[in-house]
């Protein structure tokens, strides 16, 4: 009472504002609607949030698997033109015969070398870690038959030419033969 | 001294002899040289020289071997490989460039003597 008396016009108004309960307000109401409003938009927003991962990552998904099939179809298509290098050089090292003069041999043993260099930069990488050596292999054979075929003449004769360079050639079509094998089994596993 | 310093030293001076142009290299094919040594004129020695492309990529080095032969169609009396002992790749390496120069400078010179003939007798 003491305080009703004693306060100014201003203050009684924030007084009886106070003193009346607040859900009599209109504002109550209309910050209600808004909240509430709000709080469903924001669920809504949430709903088309989850619904949008779950269609990002099925097509993540979808396109990580056509990567790994065109992945696969790309290897598939590397090992056959591989298997078709390696039988043009095997072809070619059994056009290597006891009438070859050094000239001829001298061109396939080139030839042999470019399409060795092309099959082991091409293929290198995609071979496992257990077939390494066989390529190691094939690399140390192609040098040593250049390196014992250079040490020819022009004039020797074809008997002597083939006689030189036919142990590693020999050895050579073995280790083809072998990585074909191996590019063979590979095809068929991952069919 | 120990058997390697001696033998880059004698390749040191082999590439040496070879830019003073007193070893007759002969071309055999673009990656092989061949100087036959020759002594009261029968062959001696038979010394081959070749450059070996790198095998295969990731590899980029070439390589090179110097075989000497104790004759003209002897088995190889020794090797020097820079694959199996790659302190020799500089060395050889330096003495196919030198060989190779020469070879070009050679059949520069047989060229110009060849157009030069041209206008003999005109």
């Amino acid at each position: 009472m003491l305080l009703q008396t004693s306060t100014s016009p201003q203050i009684q108004e924030i007084l009886e504002a106070v003193s009346s309960g607040f859900w009599t307000k209109f504002d109550f109401y209309l910050f209600l609607l808004l909240t509430l409003s709000g709080i469903y938009l924001s669920w809504r927003g949430l709903q088309y949030s989850k619904s949008a991962y779950v269609e990002a990552e099925q097509a993540k998904n979808a396109a990580t698997a056509a990567k790994e099939a065109a992945n696969k179809a790309g290897k598939t298509v590397k090992k056959q033109s591989i298997l078709l290098a390696i039988s043009e050089t095997t072809r070619l090292i059994g056009q290597i015969r006891q009438n070859t003069n050094y000239d001829d041999t001298y061109n396939k043993l080139m030839e042999i070398n470019g399409k060795i260099r092309g099959i082991i930069g091409f293929y290198r990488g995609d071979l496992g870690p257990n077939h390494q050596d066989l390529l190691q292999q094939i690399e140390t054979c192609v040098s040593t038959v250049m390196v014992e075929f250079n040490l020819l003449d022009p004039e020797d004769e074809s008997k002597q030419i083939y006689n030189k360079v036919r142990p590693n050639i020999i050895l050579l079509s073995g280790h083809l033969n072998e990585l074909q094998g191996v590019l063979e089994n590979e095809l068929i596993s991952n069919n | 001294m120990e058997n390697n310093v001696i033998i880059q030293e004698v390749l040191n001076q082999i590439i040496q002899k070879t830019h003073e142009k007193k070893i007759n290299w002969t071309s055999v094919n673009p990656n092989v040289f061949r100087w036959v040594k020759t002594e009261e004129g029968a062959i001696k020695t038979t010394v081959t020289l070749q450059k070996i492309p790198s095998p295969a990529p990731p590899a980029i080095k070439e390589n090179y071997v110097l075989t000497i032969q104790g004759g003209p169609k002897g088995t190889p009396s020794t090797q020097l490989n820079s694959v199996a002992d790659q302190s020799y790749w500089n060395s050889l390496r330096e003495l196919f460039q030198e060989v190779s120069n020469e070879s070009l400078r050679i059949a520069s010179e047989k060229q110009a003597e060849v157009i030069k003939n041209l206008l003999k007798g005109l």
